[in-house]
């Protein structure tokens, strides 16, 4: 043991709850985990439609009396200028997300360009090809939507 | 020609254990030239104002990773910030976050050591290597080198640690540098020790304790993009536990 008196008091700050408003970086990544409550918002939005149909008394040939339940969801709720706007928010918030969740897929992919080279797939590749992906996706769920209108 | 000689603010964190019961701020006006980077600036200030100021620093050219620091609140190396890019602007230099303070601008890191060597740093020997000859060579192809050149970077500053929010919170995650070592190891094709390091990539403090915030990759001086190792480090993860599902030791 050694006769040296120590003076090491090591001092370890406090973590403020504020710590993600001292850097921009950072604002912004919690923004983009707070997107997250507004895909909520759209899942309850959903089942709640979803369940108000399930109570409508499905015959034949029903009457407004018989589906007033889920009418009452399409044009009440749905329809309500608020939750249009929320809505319209949680699309915003959901393609904010998307783009820097794009952005990350190049990170998460590295594959070369062939076997014997040393150069990666270009960033643009990939990140494109997900917009792709995403434009594809959306164009047939609006064919189908409109193709099945009755 | 002559430079004419500028002048700039810059506040830094003082810490004495011997006497301080938190740390406190001290501000200098510090005269600099396009050249002056912020260490040479601790230089002038310990020289000429305060020689008991104490900071870490060896090479002087971000090689060896020992004066990360906080200015402005961004982990940086302070031999590799220049005060030329925040003139007209006042400086304030801090100790590394996430870490003790020990004195003044110097931290302690051995966490980030003790985690750096707990994941096996090294190249492992396959089985079928285990008994070759010193002088024989591993063969690798530029493109299997460059399949890791990149996480090889690392010089350890803890600058990611400073900026990673995940560690701020829960001091059990093994954290970006460290991680991503482990993830350079796991595939270089020299290596065998794969199966002994996934049990700390897999753990709850290994790779899914990271949340793709991505500070790490913005703010690593040497362009390592922990957070980019990290991400192929969840793939890896994740494709282990499926194999692992058919294929059971």
């Amino acid at each position: 043991m050694s006769e040296i008196k120590s003076y090491r008091k090591p001092y370890t700050p406090k973590v403020e709850f504020t710590w993600w408003t001292k850097v921009p970086y950072l604002t912004r990544y919690m923004l983009r985990e707070g997107t997250c409550v507004m895909a909520l918002f759209v899942c309850c939005e959903l089942l709640l439609g979803i369940f108000l149909f399930a109570m409508c008394n499905l015959v034949d040939n029903p009457t407004e009396a018989d589906v007033a339940p889920y009418l009452w969801w399409v044009n009440s709720f749905v329809g309500n200028p608020l939750v249009m706007l929320l809505n319209l928010a949680a699309l915003g918030a959901t393609l904010f997300h998307t783009v820097t969740w794009f952005a990350l897929m190049p990170k998460s992919m590295r594959v070369f360009m062939n076997k014997n080279t040393t150069d990666l797939v270009p960033d643009m590749f990939m990140i494109g090809g997900l917009y792709g992906a995403l434009a594809g996706c959306t164009l047939v769920i609006l064919v189908v939507a409109f193709a099945t209108i009755p | 020609m002559e430079q004419s000689k500028k002048t700039m603010k810059i506040t830094v964190v003082r810490y004495r254990p011997e006497q301080d019961e938190k740390p406190w701020e001290q501000t200098f006006d510090v005269p600099y030239i396009h050249e002056t980077s912020v260490l040479e600036a601790l230089f002038y200030i310990k020289d000429h104002f305060e020689p008991s100021l104490s900071f870490r620093w060896s090479c002087r050219m971000a090689v060896c990773g020992s004066c990360g620091m906080m200015v402005n609140g961004v982990p940086h190396l302070a031999c590799k910030t220049f005060l030329r890019d925040y003139e007209g602007k006042s400086m304030h230099i801090a100790p590394l976050d996430n870490f003790p303070i020990e004195r003044d601008l110097v931290v302690d890191i051995s966490d980030l050591i003790e985690k750096i060597e707990r994941i096996k740093p090294y190249i492992i020997p396959a089985e079928k290597d285990k008994n070759m000859p010193l002088t024989k060579a591993y063969r690798q192809t530029p493109q299997q080198m460059e399949a890791y050149r990149q996480f090889a970077q690392c010089i350890n500053c803890g600058c990611c640690y400073a900026a990673c929010p995940q560690y701020k919170l829960n001091k059990e995650f093994i954290g970006p540098a460290a991680l991503t070592l482990l993830y350079r190891y796991n595939i270089d094709n020299r290596d065998g020790g794969k199966a002994l390091r996934m049990p700390y990539l897999n753990a709850e403090e290994g790779v899914w304790s990271c949340t793709s915030v991505g500070y790490c990759s913005e703010v690593c001086p040497k362009h390592v993009d922990p957070s980019a190792a990290l991400l192929l480090g969840k793939k890896m993860s994740a494709t282990d536990y499926v194999i692992r599902m058919f294929k059971p030791e």
